[in-house]
């Protein structure tokens, strides 16, 4: 697919170096790369699900090892992936409904259920004409005899046009599908404000007192149109050092009218006896509940728990990370340059000269994330509504396929795959390769994070500091 | 001491029948008729502390036994026990102190030390010569060879009158001094009041939000003082069923211009979130910081806890009880009719007719108190100031003597 290859590169350069800011223009910007890899992509005669997701693996793990760190990335590929499965299972399973008198109603139709992984290629027929349930880990592997099978089926039920007609038709359908459930989830990508601002009026009422830490975008609208609806709230914003994104907000803030406080980080135990709710944004929310969030946030969430403060977190979907935060390909955080902290002359004080490497007596350390635990969180705010932290894995199968987390996987074409794939019992091939791929990973990862911020510093006394930091999980 | 005896009789009856209401008042008359026993008291010529200290034991076991919930009567009785020791101490150390060149300050003379009971008479001899302390059990119980001791050593010293004339002198003193401390221990009592209103400024601030429960005069006062130093400040205040003596005590503050609400019991914890403080009286505060209090009381304590909101609790020192909870004496609540919550025509439908004694087969249990334990209080606040809960063991120690705890009339004679 040479087509799409400057594309790509080109992302993936400005991701690298960190020329997009924010998961929701990555995620907006990913997901409209990955349209355009779907797009021109050329449809095969066979196996076009598995082909186009191969192909969607690849540019992906091209764009998560860009930048790990900001997930939003792997949520949008593993998204098209499931966009990719879904629409071929809703095309395959209309032909065949088509062909089948079934009195099954269409609440089967949206189960994806993935834990079915010993059904055989005949069950699995089966069910599929009569339940129109997602296909198994061993059927994506095993491709060609379950397409076999199915369109043996649908020949055999009789009242079916040519085969290559309806594949064709069946290719074009698919990609356009794709196509089009991109689209909708782009536009989910740009709404998300709009739908989490519309829940704003059931959770701020008269006379509150609201904190927030930091500048998040989505708690900006929140407020927003709560104050629009003519609400009387006021707001302490915590300044959220070292950026201070907190004052921007609350000059914000103040334009429209919201009656605002800014205090230190320092000064949150301080002010929280008075506070009401604590409506905070995040990074990206894991599977577990627990949640990525700017420096800072656990220490406002252990001061709401110590108060018995209401902790709310708002968040668009595509935040939401099918990753567990003690998975090895999860990076919790990222370290900054001490710039932001240390004036590089203050700094240069600091050198121990009397070693011959310089080796720096001050250890400065700027993380730019924070983990919040799930017992921590009292609700999640997304574009879907309100959720408890632990109904956040409900969300995430609904949105992933659970074969589709671990994608640095070493990936080869389909045929070869099919080859190497049958022998070997399922579950077993993916955790061999993660191993065998995470130690690369790792490496890769270390020397990117090291040309990547070595060039602002000098790069001896960074990389003097950098060993102790950046290991994942 | 025949004079007082109708005193007592009438004081006992009233207590039985629990005509007299609230500690304050009950304290009140308890020092009243104890300060009338002392002084119709014939003090003889040996021993008149202990003998005094004996009579005015003879009363408090009955006034205590009227009514042995009301842990102010003990608390009262005690502290007059504890005057009495302390006039005779200081009027003692006096005659020695004038007696004998000593360099010791007057801050000595204040301090009850009741922990060395283990001082022989002549060491104790010695030390009251020079520090002025109080007097340990041991002296108490072999009283005779103390007061020789003491008597010896001052007409040792010389220049001392003639023993009667010093005795009668001194006998005189004890009581007159006695009559005064506990006139000072009524002016207390009806101070209490005030002082801790005082206090209200530095604990109620601009824009507050207060819960409370029922109707506790000494709230009443600390918020009404609050509210003439033009702060602030709305009221949440719980009914405090059965009696609803909050409604009595929400209608007072509107009367003042407090913006007041009343809630049911139930709405506390619901409310407590958007509470600053809980402000609370109390009935008794026991020696480890535990409170006696209105029943209802225990649940807003662990609504403030979970929201971790102050919880506050304003009494007079006349409340504070030098036992403690698990002590055998002290009954932590007393159980009330249960027709403050059923009538009497409901009940009688669940009496089992068809046994014989007709046992009721639904049961009311109507508790007057609550025991909330020290971990939950955040503060007291007394006419001596605010202390935590972990405090309350030294204000014991400045107003109690250890071994008054146990009023019981001594089986010696005396003279």
């Amino acid at each position: 697919m040479p087509d799409v290859q400057p594309l790509v590169r080109e992302f993936v350069l400005k991701l690298k170096r960190r020329k997009v800011e924010g998961s929701h223009a990555v995620a907006r910007q990913t997901a409209e790369l990955l349209r355009s890899v779907v797009s021109q992509h050329r449809m095969g005669s066979t196996n076009q699900a598995a082909a186009l997701a191969d192909a969607i693996r690849g540019v992906g793990e091209q764009l998560i090892a860009a930048n790990p760190i900001e997930l939003a990335v792997g949520n949008i590929v593993r998204r098209v992936l499931h966009i990719i499965k879904e629409e071929d299972i809703s095309s395959t399973a209309v032909g065949i409904e088509g062909l089948s008198v079934t009195a099954e109603s269409d609440d089967e139709y949206d189960s994806e259920n993935d834990d079915h992984p010993t059904l055989s290629a005949a069950v699995l027929a089966a069910h599929a004409r009569n339940a129109l349930r997602a296909p198994s880990l061993q059927t994506l592997l095993e491709d060609i005899p379950v397409s076999t099978a199915l369109s043996r089926s649908a020949s055999s039920a009789g009242d079916s046009d040519g085969k290559s007609g309806d594949k064709s038709s069946k290719s074009r359908k698919l990609k356009h599908d794709v196509i089009a459930a991109i689209g909708d989830l782009i536009d989910e990508i740009d709404t998300c404000y709009d739908q989490i601002s519309e829940q704003a009026v059931e959770h701020i009422h008269q006379n509150e007192v609201i904190l927030t830490l930091g500048r998040s975008r989505t708690v900006k609208e929140f407020l927003y149109a709560a104050k629009e609806k003519k609400r009387s709230f006021r707001v302490f914003v915590a300044e959220g050092a070292p950026r201070y994104q907190g004052h921007v907000l609350a000059k914000e803030l103040v334009e429209k009218g919201v009656q605002t406080t800014v205090i230190t980080d320092s000064a949150v135990f301080a002010m929280i006896s008075r506070v009401n709710m604590v409506i905070v944004g995040a990074h990206a929310i894991m599977a577990n509940g627990g949640v990525i969030a700017p420096v800072g946030m656990n220490m406002v969430a252990l001061a709401a728990q110590r108060h018995a403060v209401p902790f709310v977190v708002v968040a668009g979907s595509h935040k939401l990370c099918p990753l567990y935060p003690h998975n090895p390909e999860v990076l919790l955080n990222e370290l900054k340059s001490p710039s932001d902290l240390l004036d590089f002359g203050e700094f240069s004080n600091c050198m121990n000269f009397s070693t011959q490497d310089g080796t720096p007596l001050l250890n400065v350390v700027n993380p730019t994330f924070d983990y919040v635990p799930p017992k921590l969180v009292s609700l999640f705010i997304t574009d879907t509504g309100g959720h408890s932290p632990s109904y956040m894995y409900r969300l995430i199968a609904e949105y992933y396929s659970a074969d589709d987390l671990a994608l640095i996987l070493s990936i080869s074409p389909s045929s070869s795959r099919t080859k190497a794939a049958s022998p070997r019992p399922s579950p077993s091939p993916a955790p061999e390769k993660e191993e065998m791929s995470l130690t690369s990973f790792l490496r890769r990862l270390y020397s990117k994070n090291l040309s990547l911020h070595s060039g602002r510093l000098s790069s001896t006394c960074f990389l003097s500091l950098f060993p102790n930091f950046i290991l994942p999980n």
